[in-house]
């Protein structure tokens, strides 16, 4: 087990590396002059060097690369370009919330998506069934910030169930999960049919094998054969692939932020792209990218530590 | 997509049995859900090729004694905030966003085919390099990888072209690897090289006719995927300039004002749904129809 | 309960499968009788439907399957075509259990083999350590050393033919009278085989269960059984007491087989025999005898209808008209 979690973490560091690599890469290729941009055009040649050598845009690319690499080493991501507060302080500031709308919408995707696969499964080929494929899919087509609008105006807006804005009081638990249910909700729904569909077909997968047929053999009951002997088996997988899920609802997180007026890294970043703070863009990605590699190793992990196959194998 | 025999077509006064060319076209539209995608998305295209045609206002027109009106004869989906008529700004929207799907995911298309018989075709270090390129590529939230794009080249139109291009040519090059390695250790291959065939004619023409199948596929799940960053991105104010309408933009507009008229966000939702709805359902029909082998686990 | 002295008594089973291409006629007009401590093998081809046969028995059929409605399956003077989803959760590892073919698949992968055999007790007010108890005692007496350590171990910790002994043991939990073993060595190298079987033997004895033994090794059958159903493509076309089958075999289909266990085979030769042809399309089921395409020794009435069951004497008949005719 200890080298298979050292060989996925080598791997994970690498994928960070390079998926860095590529970014600043292609940030370097793209025509244009980002000072220019930045600065708008009466900025003097003086003002754009300072600006470039501010945000190190002025030295090669390689040396950009491995400063960068170093600096994220030593936990340096440097300073907002404005405040000269470093990076890292408001990252680790806003990192907890992003973190916690991402698990509360990874929360419903699991709580409605696992059991409407399963149910799928079970109830193969009927009505219900072919009516979950298609919620699926449009849970999965629809994109994250118009459920997100949807729902602020239905539930919050018009109802007034939830509350629309904001965090809610620090300190104040109940407050703040309150504010967290619209938006998990607008982070986690399309996962909702992504999990429904995985869930099914492993679900299926798993109830054609010959235990199964040798459980019901024996007699045992139905739901038990289903929802222990099948669901142990088909849910490894997918605990597996929550971890891609981390990835692309971190993306959501970001509208959600916005639309909920949520504070956050997805903010942070968005803020930050309009005032030209590079530093800040930079280490958003940079923790996103490693939040994203990250949990998929550690679902990795867990789907490993959950088999006892896999697990009494390392 | 049956080819026919040469015993099919050997007597010529016997009634040739094949399938016509357009058999799928029909397979498609026998699956309810099939027909609904196409429906939605020709209602789609229609609608963004003929916006000129169609609306009833200049999009750019302002008309501020009416600012924020809702529903109307006069108005089909109200005014925004500077009293533009909604609906034209929609249809408007529509080319945008159409525009920057089929350009992006025609160069994506084009650049992650070629990417991909590289990598299959090429040594296998190159095929390793290529491989863990597509993978980090995936490993970035897209929406991180566009905001971090634009801080420094900027807003605009083709940087969200650009961004998208690096974002969805990994999904064509690993189909395109995939199917080239496969094809690589195909005798038929190897035959044929041994008489002299130049390499590239070969990949060619016989990789693109197994393709055509699982591209055309991905190309109508991603439309949707490439629509939604558009209209995020300029939900975000960082994607095309006003007074260039997006159906992002309109949101936006909206939600600006979301407590006083709810009708600007319904409305900017609507064509984002139908089109993203439209194309998903039409890609998941055509892989239906195209490998019947996955239908049976959906 | 009935005076019958048979344990099952299958009369007249016919299963079709609906599928895309028409009815497919899996199993026809098959009577079988598993008599109070015998053991009653069963022999044919794979795709003979010896295991459509053995999933009608516990209604374990797929959802594409019907059941022809003259068919009984009396089992202990019940007819399980008539039982209802208690009955058969009654009926299913608890009176009749069932070994299966693959050790290797039989088992839960991620479920202790303790938690699994404790599970087929669910029907016993037992508490939880009883049970462990008890599967320990199971799994000792099928062989398995150091048993109550080994019951939190997961199935991939066992080898196949200790997987086989567990696969036993948990058949024999709840003291079946019926007990089918579907190939339960196949898939096993020859020691673990002969082993397995002389734990079968073993067993038979302190559960005093009957048994259906399904197997295409006739050298097992002969050893290990008392009555021997032959089938071919869906039907039962000999049946009778091991030593007239094996010693005065009827039917074409039976000779053959006979001669083409390689066992039996006394001389070198080159070529094992085999019986040239292939299964009929069930399907589409030819006019006359189902086994003629492929028999060598058909005449005139094999071509027109299908032979009726014709008795060769005492126990023993054979589907053929060759009989009836001799």
């Amino acid at each position: 087990m200890l080298l298979y979690t050292l060989k996925r973490l080598g791997l994970a560091i690498l994928i960070v590396c390079v998926a860095m690599l590529l970014l600043l890469s292609a940030i370097h290729l793209v025509p244009g002059d980002p000072a220019g941009i930045a600065l708008g055009p009466r900025a003097t040649p003086e003002m754009r060097a300072e600006f470039k050598a501010l945000m190190g845009l002025d030295q090669p690319f390689f040396i950009q690369y491995f400063k960068f690499l170093g600096n994220v080493v030593t936990g340096d991501l440097g300073v907002d370009v404005w405040s000269k507060r470093p990076v890292t302080q408001m990252i680790a500031d806003q990192l907890p919330h992003t973190v916690a709308l991402t698990i509360v919408g990874l929360g419903w995707s699991m709580m409605i998506g696992i059991p409407l696969g399963c149910f799928s499964a079970v109830h193969r080929n009927s009505f219900l069934d072919r009516f979950t494929a298609v919620i699926s899919v449009g849970c999965i087509a629809i994109p994250s910030f118009i459920v997100g609008l949807y729902a602020l105006l239905l539930f919050a807006v018009e109802l007034g169930w939830f509350p629309a804005i904001g965090a809610g009081e620090p300190g104040d638990l109940g407050d703040q999960a309150m504010h967290l249910v619209l938006p998990g909700l607008a982070v986690g729904l399309g996962w909702v049919g992504y999990l429904a569909r995985f869930v099914r077909t492993s679900m299926l997968e798993v109830m054609g094998e010959n235990h199964i047929r040798m459980a019901r053999a024996y007699g045992i009951p139905t739901r038990r054969i289903t929802y222990i002997y099948a669901l142990k088996l088909a849910i490894l997988p997918t605990v597996a692939l929550l971890g891609v899920g981390v990835g692309s609802l971190i993306s959501g997180a970001v509208f959600a932020e916005i639309i909920f007026a949520r504070p956050g890294i997805g903010k942070m970043v968005v803020d930050a792209v309009n005032t030209r703070n590079y530093p800040i863009v930079m280490g958003g990605v940079l923790v996103t990218t490693m939040l994203f590699a990250l949990s998929t190793l550690i679902s990795d992990l867990i789907a490993a530590w959950l088999d006892p196959r896999v697990r009494q194998g390392f | 997509m049956t080819t026919t025999t040469p015993e099919d077509t050997a007597g010529a006064d016997a009634p040739i049995k094949r399938e016509p060319r357009l058999a799928w076209l029909w397979q498609l539209l026998r699956n309810p859900l099939g027909a609904l995608g196409l429906f939605l998305v020709l209602l789609i295209v229609i609608s963004a090729l003929g916006a000129d045609v169609f609306s009833p206002y200049d999009y750019k027109a302002l008309d501020v004694k009416n600012r924020l009106a809702g529903p109307s004869w006069a108005h089909l989906l109200g005014t925004d905030n500077l009293g533009r008529d909604t609906f034209s700004r929609i249809l408007h929207g529509g080319q945008v966003a159409l525009y920057v799907a089929l350009v992006s995911i025609g160069v994506s298309l084009v650049l992650g085919l070629a990417l991909g018989m590289l990598a299959g075709y090429g040594p296998r270090w190159l095929d390793n390099i290529l491989l863990l390129c597509f993978d980090s590529v995936r490993a970035f939230p897209v929406i991180m990888f566009a905001l971090a794009v634009i801080t420094v080249v900027g807003p605009s139109l083709e940087t969200i072209i650009g961004v998208v291009i690096m974002t969805t040519t990994p999904g064509y090059a690993r189909i395109a690897r995939n199917a080239t390695l496969s094809l690589k250790n195909n005798e038929f291959i190897l035959a044929e090289r041994s008489l002299g065939a130049r390499g590239k004619r070969i990949m060619i023409s016989h990789l693109l006719p197994n393709l055509i199948a699982p591209l055309l596929i991905l190309c109508s799940m991603d439309i949707p995927v490439v629509i939604t960053i558009e209209a995020g991105l300029s939900f975000l104010g960082l994607g095309v300039k006003p007074p260039t309408p997006s159906w992002g933009s309109i949101l936006y507009d909206g939600y600006s004002f979301i407590r006083n008229t709810p009708w600007i966000v319904i409305a900017g939702g609507i064509p984002l749904i139908i089109t993203t709805l439209g194309f998903t359902f039409l890609g998941e029909s055509l892989r239906d129809v195209f490998d019947p082998k996955m239908k049976k686990d959906r | 309960m009935s005076t019958s002295e048979n344990v099952l008594d299958v009369r007249d089973l016919s299963v079709s499968f609906n599928t895309a291409r028409g009815s497919l006629r899996a199993l026809r007009h098959i009577d079988l009788k598993v008599p109070q401590n015998k053991i009653v093998g069963i022999v044919g081809e794979s795709g003979c439907g010896k295991s459509t046969l053995i999933n009608s028995l516990l209604r374990l059929l797929a959802p594409n399957a019907v059941v022809d409605d003259n068919s009984e399956i009396i089992f202990e003077g019940e007819d399980v075509m008539e039982m209802g989803k208690s009955d058969l959760q009654g009926l299913r590892g608890q009176r009749i259990s069932m070994i299966f073919q693959d050790p290797m698949t039989a088992l839960n992968p991620v479920i202790s083999i303790g938690a699994q055999m404790s599970d087929i007790l669910y029907r016993q007010k037992l508490t939880k350590a009883q049970k462990r108890e008890r599967a320990a005692a199971m799994l000792a007496q099928v062989g398995i050393p150091d048993s109550v350590r080994r019951l939190d171990d997961y199935p991939h910790q066992f080898s196949g033919g200790m997987r086989q002994r567990i696969c036993i043991a948990m058949a024999l939990m709840m003291n079946p009278s019926l007990l089918i073993a579907d190939e339960p060595t196949t898939a096993l190298d020859v020691t673990l085989e002969a082993q397995i079987i002389h734990l079968m033997k073993e067993l038979r004895e302190d559960f005093e269960c009957s048994m259906l033994f399904v197997s295409h090794n006739l050298g097992l059958i002969a050893e290990l059984c008392d009555e021997v159903i032959v089938m071919y493509a869906g039907e039962v076309v000999e049946q009778g007491n091991v030593h007239d089958l094996f010693h005065r075999a009827q039917h074409p289909y039976t000779q053959m087989l006979l001669e083409c266990d390689p066992a039996r085979i006394s001389e070198t030769r080159k070529d094992l025999p085999t019986i040239s042809g292939s299964v009929p399309d069930l399907v589409d089921l030819p006019q006359g005898c189902i086994f003629s395409p492929r028999c060598p020794k058909r005449y005139e009435p094999c071509n027109e209808s299908p032979p009726g069951t014709f008795e060769v004497g005492g126990q023993h008949s054979a589907r053929c008209f060759k009989v009836r005719d001799a």
